[in-house]
């Protein structure tokens, strides 16, 4: 199914949550909506659900308005951030719900009900677990229930609304690379609500940042991170330095048109004997190590990342005299 | 467990550990003192009264007509009102966990009301707004409808009094369980009642019966809003409170007592099953509660 987002505006109050936005979604398409607390992506989700409605524009789902009608025939599925599992029910209980709670005449039989909760159940990987309730669960269990519940309704679209937020990373990483695969599956449209860039970027066909209710870019993951159009992209798709006439800035320094960005592998380093910046700490990371390097009168540190080969044949170590140039620089007005 | 693991580990400091002994048992002997005094003794001493001329007597003031007639009144109001403030209290409880709008506040100072007056005064406001020289007095005589001193009365007084209840039971509870699974149900394609039905209640239904139980004991034990409406006429406006008040006031001693023990009665089942709904409560999970 292809979503279509036209103008769509919102606010609580006094607070602008979304302002104009448009998107356009295609069939089958996984899209991250990333941005930081507050930048309107669980209220475009929501919106988009239907559980809550905009103040202005329209939504369609393969060209056909969408506004006005309710969550419940949407027929979308939705997966909340805390899981909000039915703590009263079994988890089969949880899963058969959306079945049974068809109009009469659309309703499957026990059997066929209960056929296609075991299928899901062996879908999601907790066949195993039919009887317990949700508080006996770990976190990542409960996620998968809170999917396979979603997917009962066979939903042309699904939504989710930082499924991963609550995990601890390895389980994210596993659950996240599953869902990938499930996506490929199915012909699902999906959307996925993240403020995890790294999370953005790996599952994501396109990934749509926002920032204060407005979309900042839509892109691929390569584009965004590559060609960020805005400095906010550029900022929230990781750490960022800044430089003033080729040399170190301050992290809060004014954007004007003499400021350049460059993220830490966009550096260069060479070591100079009376050079005017000082390498203050080395952390070698897995296959690149970071540096810090402090530069005098300004307060903030530049950080460098190098490949480990890199790094071994200029053999720097803590206290050296360095120089520090932007390799690659965004610039923008 | 823990107090006999303190004693054996510290044996070098046994005088500080028995002080804080005697300390403990002090206040827990004034504890129990006081429970025995204020509450255990008179509960005692409404059977022992009750029972002073014998089974016979007891059970002969309780087989009195006008007892029973106060009995059956009494189940009257409170079925009435019981049920109709278990809706009240539902659907309150339920617009202000659940939902956003204005005078919200001004909802839950008016559901605390009853609290806050003195049943003497809710009793008389009904007096005011039904009785003979109420606001509505001339209207309901001329087509022939009696509030005050009848039925009717009893039922809104008790009604009023017994309101908060329920919703004061249940709305902390479902404020506290959010509205998110009543959200994944809708998306789910349930319908309002099915989300009521599947969901809402069966999360609250423990509150819930708590919230019946106390409403329905304060409905049958409710002595001064009942008193104001009812006129205390015998056999047809005294409820159980209000004829153990007559019978006392008449010196028929060993009758009042009879007919007060069965609200002591009420008094102890009432508890017993608190006790229990008590321990429902406890062992339902609550929200983000996990037990491994």
């Amino acid at each position: 199914m292809t979503i279509d987002v036209a103008d769509v505006s919102k606010r609580f109050g006094k607070f602008q949550a979304l302002d104009s936005v448009s998107l356009s979604i295609n069939k089958g398409e996984m899209i991250t909506l990333l941005g930081p607390s507050g930048s309107g992506k669980t209220t475009l989700l929501r919106l988009i659900a239907g559980l809550d409605e905009p103040d202005g524009g329209d939504i369609l789902f393969d060209g056909e308005s969408v506004v006005g009608i309710g969550a419940r025939h949407r027929a979308v599925g939705f997966v909340f951030q805390h899981y909000a599992l039915f703590r009263h029910m079994t988890v089969f209980e949880n899963i058969a719900f959306g079945l049974r709670v068809r109009p009469r005449e659309q309703r499957l039989g026990p059997q066929e009900i209960h056929r296609r909760v075991d299928e899901l159940l062996e879908l999601v990987q907790v066949d195993w677990l039919a009887e317990r309730y949700p508080h006996q669960l770990s976190g990542g269990q409960r996620q998968r229930v809170a999917l396979a519940r979603a997917l009962a309704i066979e939903p042309k679209v699904l939504l989710l609304d930082e499924p991963f937020g609550a995990l601890d990373a390895k389980v994210r990483k596993e659950l996240r690379r599953w869902l990938r695969r499930l996506h490929d599956r199915t012909n699902m449209t999906s959307i996925l609500v993240t403020h995890d860039q790294e999370e953005a970027l790996e599952i994501a066909d396109r990934v749509v940042v926002m920032g204060d209710g407005r979309i900042e870019q839509v892109g691929s993951p390569e584009d965004v991170y590559e060609n960020p159009k805005s400095a906010f992209v550029l900022e929230f798709l990781g750490t960022v330095n800044r430089f003033r006439n080729g040399r170190p800035a301050n992290a809060d320094d004014t954007k004007t048109d003499e400021i350049l960005l460059a993220r830490p592998h966009e550096i260069g380093i060479e070591a100079e004997v009376n050079g005017p910046s000082v390498i203050r700490f080395i952390a070698p990371i897995g296959s690149t190590v970071r540096l810090e390097v402090e530069t005098p009168s300004i307060t903030d540190l530049i950080e460098v990342e190098l490949p480990r080969f890199q790094f071994k044949r200029l053999g720097l170590k803590a206290g050296d005299r360095v120089r520090v140039t932007p390799l690659k620089v965004h610039t923008f007005r | 467990m823990s107090s006999a693991n303190i004693v054996l580990s510290v044996p070098q400091r046994p005088r500080i550990v028995s002080t804080g002994a005697a300390l403990r048992w002090t206040l827990i002997a004034v504890a129990l003192g006081v429970i025995g005094l204020l509450i255990a003794m008179p509960l005692a001493s409404v059977f022992a009264e009750a029972f002073r001329q014998g089974a016979d007597a007891y059970f002969g003031a309780l087989g009195d007509p006008m007892a029973i007639a106060a009995m059956k009144l009494t189940l009257i109001v409170a079925a009435i009102a019981v049920p109709l403030n278990l809706v009240f209290g539902v659907v309150g409880a339920w617009a202000i966990a659940k939902f956003e709008f204005r005078g919200k506040s001004f909802l839950i100072a008016l559901i605390d009301l009853p609290f806050s007056v003195s049943p003497v005064v809710s009793g008389l406001v009904f007096v005011l707004l039904f009785g003979m020289q109420g606001w509505f007095g001339p209207f309901l005589i001329e087509h022939g409808v009696q509030i005050i001193f009848a039925v009717p009365g009893l039922v809104l007084a008790t009604i009023f009094v017994t309101f908060p209840f329920v919703a004061r039971e249940l709305i902390p509870l479902m404020q506290q369980q959010g509205t998110q699974e009543e959200e994944a149900a809708v998306a789910l394609g349930a319908s309002g009642w099915q989300i009521f039905r599947r969901v809402t209640l069966p999360n609250i239904k423990w509150a819930l019966l708590y919230g019946v139980l106390l409403c329905n004991a304060r409905a049958m034990g409710e002595f001064g809003a009942v008193s104001v409406v009812s006129g205390h006429i015998r056999g047809a406006t005294n409820t159980i409170p209000l004829h153990v008040e007559i019978l006392y006031n008449e010196y028929n001693f060993v009758a009042a007592f009879a007919v007060a023990s069965l609200l002591a009665l009420l008094a102890l089942l009432t508890l017993a099953a608190k006790a229990v709904l008590d321990w429902r409560l406890s062992v339902s999970p609550k929200p983000g509660e996990r037990k491994t």
